[in-house]
C-alpha cells in the first residue's frame, strides 16, 4: 500500500478516532482533578486484587532477602537508632505535652483516645508510582470505604500525606514530600507556624521542608513540628516530623527547617485515612493541589 | 474471518502481557534496581510495533500508554498518545523505509525512551518550577531511560517469538 493511500484508508479513520478519544479523555481527566476517570476505575478496579497480592508477595520476598544483604546495615543501623531512641526520649521528657501526643499517636488506639472525633480507615498500599520522586502511592480503600478527595493520611507515627485521587476501591495519595503539597504547621514549644511542603532535592533523600519562617525564628533542631488545623483540611496537632537542621531560603528574606518526616514515606506500608474529624471543611473537587 | 480463534488469542496474550507489566511496573521494590524501575510497556509498545499491522500496533500502543499514565499517577492519556504515535511512526519507518530487525528495534527504542523520558521530564516537572528540578532528570529519569534501554532486548525477543508463533498459524 502506498502511504498516501493510507490516509484514504478506514484504517487511519479508526487512528484518528483513537487519538480524538485520547485528546478527549486527556482533557476531561484534567478537568475533573480528584476523580478518577472512567479508564482509570476500570483498570484501578480489575487490577487492584492484583497489585494487592503482587505487593505482598513483593514486600515478604524484599523482607526475607533485605535480613541477609543488609545483615551488616542493620546491626548499624540498630545502634544508631538506640543511640537517637536515647536522645529523644530524653528530649521527650522535657516536653511532656508532645510526650503524651506523640506516645498517643504511635498506636492508632492512642490516636483514637486522643482524637474521638477521628473516623479512620485502615488503608494498604498496593502501588507506587514507577521512579515517582515524591512518592506517590496508591492504597486499597477508596469511596467504597467513605474516603474522599483531601483526606489526610497518617500511620500511628504521623502524617504521611493526603488524598489526591479517589476510586471506588483504591485512592492514589500524594505523599508531604511533593512540591504541591501545602500542609499548614506549628511548633509546639515556640507556636511558631509555617507551612510544611516538599522539594525536589530533599524529596530525594525522603525528607520536606517547613517553609515561610520568619529570619529571628525560634525553632531549634530536634522541634517537632505538628499541624496546625487552621484550614481545616488537616486536623490539629497530628504529628509531622522532627526538625533537622535549619537553613536560609534563596531569597535570603526568610528561612527555612528541613523536616524528618516521622514515618519513613518511601517505605511505608500500612496507612489510615481520617475520613473525619472535628473542624474538617469540606474541599471542593476541582480546588487544585497545595491550596 | 479466518483464523478468528487464532487472532482473538494472539489479542489475549498482548493484552494479558500489557497488564501483567503493569502490575510488575506499579509492584512496591518489584525489579527495582537503586530505587529505579524501567518502564517495560514503552518497550512492549515498541517491540509490538516492529512486527505487528499499523491498526493493532496503534491499539496497541494507546493501551500500553494508558496503562503507563495510571501506574505513573499522571495525566490520563498523556504517555497514550505519545505511545500510539510512536508506535505508528515506527510502523510505517518498518513499512516502507527499514527493516525490522534488532538493531533497528535498538535504534527505534532509544529514541522513543529519549523522547518519553525528556516530555514526562518537561510536562510533569520542568514547567512548575519546581526547585532543583534538574535533580529529578539526573537521577530518576535518566537512570529510568537506561534501565528500560537495558531491559529492551528481552521483551524484543518474548514479542517476537509471540508474534512468529502466530504468523505461522495465520499463514497455514
Amino acid at each position: 500500500m502506498v502511504l498516501g493511500d493510507f490516509f484514504k484508508s478506514v484504517k487511519f479513520k479508526i487512528i484518528i478516532g483513537i487519538f480524538a478519544l485520547l485528546i478527549g479523555v486527556m482533557i476531561y481527566t484534567g478537568a475533573t482533578q480528584g476523580f478518577s476517570s472512567l479508564p482509570s476505575k476500570v483498570i484501578g478496579i480489575i487490577s487492584a486484587p492484583f497489585q494487592s497480592l503482587s505487593s505482598k508477595i513483593s514486600t515478604s520476598t524484599k523482607n526475607f532477602f533485605d535480613k541477609f544483604l543488609n545483615a551488616d546495615k542493620n546491626v548499624k543501623e540498630n545502634e544508631q537508632l538506640k543511640q537517637k531512641l536515647s536522645e529523644l526520649q530524653n528530649k521527650l521528657v522535657e516536653y511532656e505535652t508532645i510526650k503524651n501526643e506523640n506516645q498517643q499517636l504511635r498506636e492508632i488506639v492512642g490516636l483514637k483516645k486522643q482524637h474521638p472525633d477521628f473516623e479512620f480507615e485502615a488503608g494498604t498500599v498496593i502501588a507506587r508510582g514507577p521512579n515517582d520522586p515524591f512518592a506517590t502511592f496508591t492504597i486499597d480503600v477508596g469511596s467504597n470505604q467513605g474516603v474522599k478527595y483531601r483526606d489526610p493520611v497518617v500511620t500511628p507515627l504521623g502524617l504521611v500525606g493526603v488524598v489526591t485521587e479517589v476510586g471506588p476501591t483504591y485512592s492514589v495519595v500524594t505523599a508531604i514530600l511533593h512540591p504541591d503539597i501545602g500542609v499548614g504547621a506549628y511548633q509546639t514549644r515556640t507556636n511558631d507556624t509555617g507551612v510544611v511542603t516538599g522539594s525536589v532535592k530533599l524529596a530525594e533523600q525522603g525528607k520536606c521542608k517547613l517553609g515561610l519562617l520568619p529570619r529571628q525564628v525560634s525553632i531549634a533542631i530536634g522541634d517537632i513540628i505538628t499541624t496546625s488545623g487552621e484550614t481545616g483540611l488537616f486536623p490539629k496537632g497530628l504529628v509531622i516530623g522532627t526538625v533537622e537542621v535549619i537553613e536560609n531560603e534563596t531569597s535570603g528574606s526568610s528561612v527555612y527547617a528541613v523536616i524528618q518526616p516521622s514515618e519513613d514515606i518511601f517505605s511505608v506500608e500500612n496507612v489510615f485515612v481520617i475520613k473525619n474529624f472535628n473542624g474538617k471543611s469540606e474541599v471542593s473537587s476541582s480546588e487544585k493541589k497545595g491550596e | 474471518m479466518i483464523n478468528k480463534p487464532t487472532r482473538i488469542l494472539k489479542w489475549i496474550i498482548f493484552i494479558a502481557i500489557i497488564f501483567l507489566s503493569y502490575i510488575i511496573q506499579s509492584t512496591p521494590y518489584l525489579f527495582e534496581v537503586f530505587g529505579v524501575k524501567g518502564n517495560l510497556l514503552i518497550v512492549i509498545a515498541i517491540s509490538i510495533a516492529m512486527f505487528e499491522s499499523e491498526i493493532n500496533c496503534a491499539i496497541l500502543g494507546a493501551l500500553c500508554g494508558l496503562f503507563l499514565d495510571i501506574s505513573s499517577n499522571v495525566l490520563l492519556g498523556f504517555n497514550a498518545i505519545i505511545l500510539m504515535l510512536s508506535c505508528l511512526i515506527i510502523r510505517f519507518l518498518i513499512m516502507y523505509l527499514m527493516r525490522s530487525n534488532f538493531l533497528n528495534f535498538l535504534l527505534f527504542s532509544s529514541i522513543t525512551i529519549v523522547i518519553q523520558g525528556c516530555l514526562n521530564f518537561v510536562f510533569f516537572y520542568l514547567i512548575w518550577g519546581y526547585e532543583d528540578v534538574f535533580i529529578i532528570l539526573y537521577k530518576t529519569i535518566i537512570p529510568t531511560m537506561i534501565y528500560t534501554f537495558l531491559i529492551s532486548p528481552l521483551f524484543y525477543i518474548l514479542i517476537k517469538k509471540i508474534c512468529g508463533f502466530f504468523d505461522k498459524k495465520l499463514n497455514k
